[in-house]
């Protein structure tokens, strides 16, 4: 099934205005934040859909807020879906770990690397950098470290010589 | 081996000729941790494999930091792992020696402007060969073992002893 025709079924099953928005990249959905569970548990539960696999899940700082991505499929129907949100800066959102598994991993993902607190999710950690790391790495601010648990790790007298002046 | 030191006060005939016999046996029995942080570390299965064979200079891998003399830090190094790295070289029993492979482990090599990586294993631990490469051949592997064990035959192992 096209996204364009999974809109109203989608639309049916909840009160948040979804919107189609279909750019050089496809047709997706988007969400809005409050509404990401139920739409997403609608996907996975009616027949018609069945999205049985969360195939990604990740983001990207954007201006200033995070758009979250969802990138679904079913295995039944063999259709996909791409869902966005929105979330702002150091902001939260339902967890969807509750429908797919794999999403406790990916939302830790996401959690390390663009700070967004996923609310039920059951053991939200940095899943990749150390547990005392500061500050999250795919923000567009995010200051690269100089030094990190004593490891001085400023670029040497030879790698600044190679940079473009 | 005290007595023996305390014996002769400089370096005569049978102290070089038992340094040179134990400097053969250290230089051909270099055991090597296990140890590949990246893509360098399939070159370094390579070379332990049949073509590159590292068991004919008595090479053998060893799977603990305990069993080993020789580390080679095969491949990127993430700050993560940069601590890890220490303990490891820290609980390897000295005489101990480092092979630095590959441009990564030199310098961050094509990962510098990464957040996440070292630049350089020479930050953490010492090192005492530095093989560059973007992963280097089996065959340059080699040459850097050699290179060590060059280094361990014109150690003055007792000498160093005594002082």
């Amino acid at each position: 099934m096209e996204t364009q025709n999974i809109l109203p079924l989608l639309q049916s099953k909840t009160q948040g205005a979804l919107e189609l928005i279909e750019d050089a990249y496809g047709a997706t959905i988007k969400v809005p934040a409050e509404a990401l569970l139920e739409v997403c548990r609608a996907a996975k539960e009616s027949p018609e859909l069945a999205f049985d696999c969360l195939m990604s899940q990740t983001g990207s700082h954007v201006g200033e807020s995070i758009q979250l991505f969802y990138v679904l499929f079913s295995y039944q129907h063999k259709h996909e879906l791409i869902l966005t949100s929105e979330v702002p800066l150091g902001g939260s959102i339902d967890s969807v770990a509750g429908l797919w598994a794999i999403a406790d991993w990916l939302e830790r993902e996401t959690f390390d690397l663009l700070g967004v607190s996923f609310k039920g999710h059951p053991d939200l950690r940095r899943i990749m950098l150390p547990e005392d790391w500061e500050g999250h790495p795919l923000l567009k601010d995010y200051p690269t470290p100089m030094e990190y648990n004593g490891i001085d790790n400023s670029p040497s007298e030879i790698t600044q010589s190679f940079k473009v002046k | 081996m005290n007595n023996l030191l305390n014996t002769f006060d400089n370096d005569g005939i049978v102290l070089t000729t038992l340094d040179q016999a134990l400097n053969w046996t250290r230089a051909n029995s270099l055991f090597y941790m296990l140890f590949g942080l990246a893509c360098c570390g399939i070159e370094m299965m390579q070379t332990g494999g049949p073509r590159g064979d590292l068991d004919r200079f008595g090479s053998v891998p060893r799977a603990s930091p305990r069993q080993s003399d020789l580390m080679i830090v095969a491949g990127t190094v993430t700050l993560k792992m940069a601590s890890r790295v220490k303990v490891l070289y820290d609980q390897m029993p000295e005489p101990k020696y480092v092979i630095s492979m590959g441009s990564c482990s030199n310098t961050g090599g094509l990962f510098q402007p990464g957040y996440s990586v070292l630049h350089g294993v020479d930050r953490v631990i010492p090192v005492d060969v530095y093989l560059p490469g973007c992963p280097p051949r089996p065959e340059a592997l080699t040459s850097a073992l050699i290179e060590i064990q060059k280094r361990i035959m014109a150690e003055r192992y007792l000498r160093k002893q005594k002082d």
